[in-house]
């Protein structure tokens, strides 16, 4: 393995890749503190102009953005309290309090250290999960893929954190959408009533676009007050923390990077499930976790590499199984197709060069997102100044060209801008848009290959129990909403004593 | 400070009951609900509203399953085209009947119940969102016709405008982003975007 990752750091310190990587993590971070701007948009809208780079060097662009949004997303959930991205929530309950008493400077810093410190964890935690999963790469056939759809589904109800009605309305959304175009197996056309422009079916990208970017902008026109604040001056003496918070920082970056992988291994909304998940491990261990929620450094540091070590976990499903667990790895997912790349159980066996050369050129995008985006701060808070007019007019403008530029086509346009209306109104109902978009990615996976299953099996439902790897997942799976439903009931039954404590009973 | 709104397009009904502006409510304008001044009711409940979108949403899916059925169903074992259409159908309908049933509603929601706010006050605020739609479906439907930069300007223009931009400010700040979005995909990216794409 490390032979490999040796030849990778060859690769990707060539200077195509490592200009790429630059210039990704810088773009990334640029797009992140924007705000509405989610890591899901920033690719998507970079899907075309990577097509005119090498295809290696446009992936490592690519994956550099996905981190460098993150970094972003946390500036702005720091500085103004104002979190594009469910997962900086957490990093704004503590990071803005640093910011009131005058402490925004390191808040800052100590994000960026966690970032990277999450970033090396999970890149490690990739390379490792990479390692083993080559060895059982030829027992991974549809049966497994099947399995695996099949349950992260289940999964992703269950995790999605919304009510049980709003967790199946967003599956069910989720499932229906790719219905539309031909059938996987057999080629027939189903719900396209005549009209050719459906028989190619949705797009993921044209309706992630909408989902997210365009549902930002009209919640923006529809509630102008979300980004009335403003930045002040970051001066960069005021970046250096104090030695004391750095150490605090070290061990909850380490504990949040471990679990953020761990967690990102998952499908779903796993970022957002990390981050909180890191937050109220460091509130548990901490001595004084009454500082909590008052610019606590851990409640900072943690969650944050918690976040970005989920970033490799989630890449990690989608490099070896070749399965999207998330709305962003979905849309890098395209952009690998893109470029003519399939990742998936062939990918590390076909293409070790690469994808090692992926994993070493991400290592070095965060070290650049390290060295470079701390000092560029002001360039992000010149950026969070632009006025929500001029950024509403420029993000519809390359949000719908972005959408076009994917197959050349105006109904994509359309697409997204309905899926836009549409995600406004799930926003609303309070359904999950991560749900309905991963559910968008795994349907088709899931048919294609259940129904490739049921051929090979005669029609045999036991089949799914019969083969050891998917026998393993059904089972983690099983235990997993076991454990989860029974989490839920104690939760309940210790809720009801103190609510009647509370109410004087 | 956010700079005040254009007066062109301030609606004279802007103010709610107390004289209070819009933008300078308590609680962002989101969280506020219509209340009969008189009564003091909750005018158009929620709940109400909410359960006749549910109603056109299963209708729709009930439509969604019927043409499912058309393509054969097949069995669990045997599936056919329309097994797993019907499958997911069937699983958004149960979400969304019992999304009807859950009459549980949003804290905050509960929170700012007692605000006072007109009627006309909430459709004030669906003007620039309904401004933001309707002019990126322009741009959609006019870039075959008019050109990308053409489309991109009127785009530009209606947006800075519904956001409260002063006219003489709004014409250059159209045209600039209208001329930057053609160099950046057209010129530099060869995105064949403009007179003759065709709309399917």
């Amino acid at each position: 393995m490390i032979h490999q990752l040796l030849t990778g750091f060859g690769n990707a310190l060539s200077w195509e890749n490592f200009l790429a990587a630059l210039a990704g993590a810088f773009i990334g971070t640029a797009i992140g503190v924007l705000p509405g701007m989610s890591p899901t948009v920033a690719i998507a809208l970079l899907l075309v102009p990577t097509l005119k780079m090498p295809g290696e060097s446009g992936l490592v662009l690519l994956s550099a953005v996905f981190f460098g949004t993150q970094y972003g997303d946390s500036v702005t959930a720091i500085l103004l309290d104002v979190p594009s991205e469910p997962a900086s929530i957490v990093i704004a309950l503590d990071g803005y309090p640093m910011t009131k008493k005058g402490r925004h400077g390191p808040a800052l810093a100590l994000a960026a250290f966690g970032s990277f410190c999450g970033a090396v964890i999970g890149l490690a935690g990739l390379a490792l999960f990479a390692h083993t999963f080559s060895k059982y790469v030829f027992q991974f056939g549809p049966v497994e893929i099947a399995a695996l759809a099949g349950c992260g589904l289940l999964i992703l109800v269950r995790a999605s954190g919304t009510r049980l009605a709003a967790g199946l309305v967003a599956l069910g959304l989720g499932l229906v959408l790719p219905t539309i175009g031909l059938d996987p197996a057999l080629g027939t056309t189903r719900f396209t009533f005549g009209w050719t422009v459906l028989y190619q079916g949705l797009d993921l990208i044209p309706v992630a676009l909408g989902l997210v970017g365009v549902a930002e902008l009209i919640e923006n026109a529809l509630d102008p007050t979300r980004l009335r604040h403003r930045g002040g001056k970051v001066p960069l003496r005021s970046l250096v923390p104090a030695r004391a918070e750095i150490r605090e920082a070290a061990g909850a970056s380490v504990r949040g990077g471990v679990l953020g992988f761990l967690l990102g291994l998952l499908p779903g909304p796993t970022l957002t499930m990390s981050s909180f998940a890191s937050y109220r491990l460091e509130r548990l261990l901490s001595r004084h976790p009454e500082r909590f929620g008052h610019g606590a450094v851990a409640g900072v540091a943690g969650p944050k590499a918690a976040d970005d070590a989920a970033v490799s976990g989630n890449l990690a499903s989608l490099l070896t199984l070749g399965i999207p667990f998330s709305p962003v790895t979905g849309v890098l997912y395209a952009g690998f197709i893109l470029h003519g790349i399939t990742p998936g159980p062939l990918f590390i066996q076909s293409s070790p060069d690469l994808f090692w050369g992926l994993i070493a050129a991400m290592l070095v995008g965060n070290v650049a997102l390290l060295v470079l985006n701390v000092p560029f701060i002001s360039i992000w808070i010149w950026l969070i100044r632009i006025p929500t007019r001029i950024l509403s007019v420029i993000l519809a403008l390359f949000i719908l060209i972005g959408s076009f530029s994917v197959r050349n086509s105006q109904w994509d346009m359309l697409v997204t801008l309905m899926a836009g209306v549409l995600g406004v109104l799930l926003r609303r109902a309070g359904i999950d848009r991560t749900v309905v978009l991963v559910a968008l990615i795994l349907g088709p996976v899931l048919e294609e290959n259940f129904r490739e299953s049921m051929s090979a099996s005669g029609g045999h439902l036991s089949i799914f129990l019969s083969r050891p790897i998917s026998l393993v997942i059904v089972s983690i799976t099983v235990g997993i909403l076991i454990a989860s439903a029974a989490f839920q009931i104690l939760g309940r039954l210790g809720a009801l004593p103190r609510q009647r404590l509370a109410d004087g009973a | 400070m956010r700079k005040p709104l254009n007066p062109r397009f301030q609606l004279p009904d802007e103010r709610d009951m107390t004289g209070a502006r819009v933008d300078d409510l308590p609680v962002p304008v989101s969280k506020l609900v219509p209340v009969d001044e008189t009564t003091g009711r909750r005018l158009n409940r929620p709940h109400g509203r909410r359960l006749v979108v549910i109603a056109a949403a299963i209708a729709v899916v009930l439509v969604y399953l019927k043409t499912a059925t058309e393509y054969s169903i097949g069995s669990v074992t045997k599936p056919a085209p329309g097994s797993y259409p019907f499958v997911s159908g069937v699983i958004l309908l149960v979400g969304l009947v019992l999304m009807a049933f859950d009459r549980r509603r949003e804290p905050e929601r509960q929170l700012v119940e007692t605000i006072p706010i007109t009627v006309a006050l909430r459709v004030r605020r669906l003007v620039r969102p309904v401004v933001l739609v309707g002019a990126c479906l322009a741009y959609i439907l006019l870039l075959r016709y008019v050109g990308d930069t053409t489309a991109a300007a009127g785009l530009g223009f209606v947006i800075l405008i519904a956001f409260g931009e002063a006219i003489w400010r709004a014409i250059p700040l159209a045209i600039g982003i209208a001329f930057l979005a053609h160099y950046l995909f057209v010129v530099l990216l060869g995105v064949p975007l403009g007179k003759g794409s065709t709309l399917w």
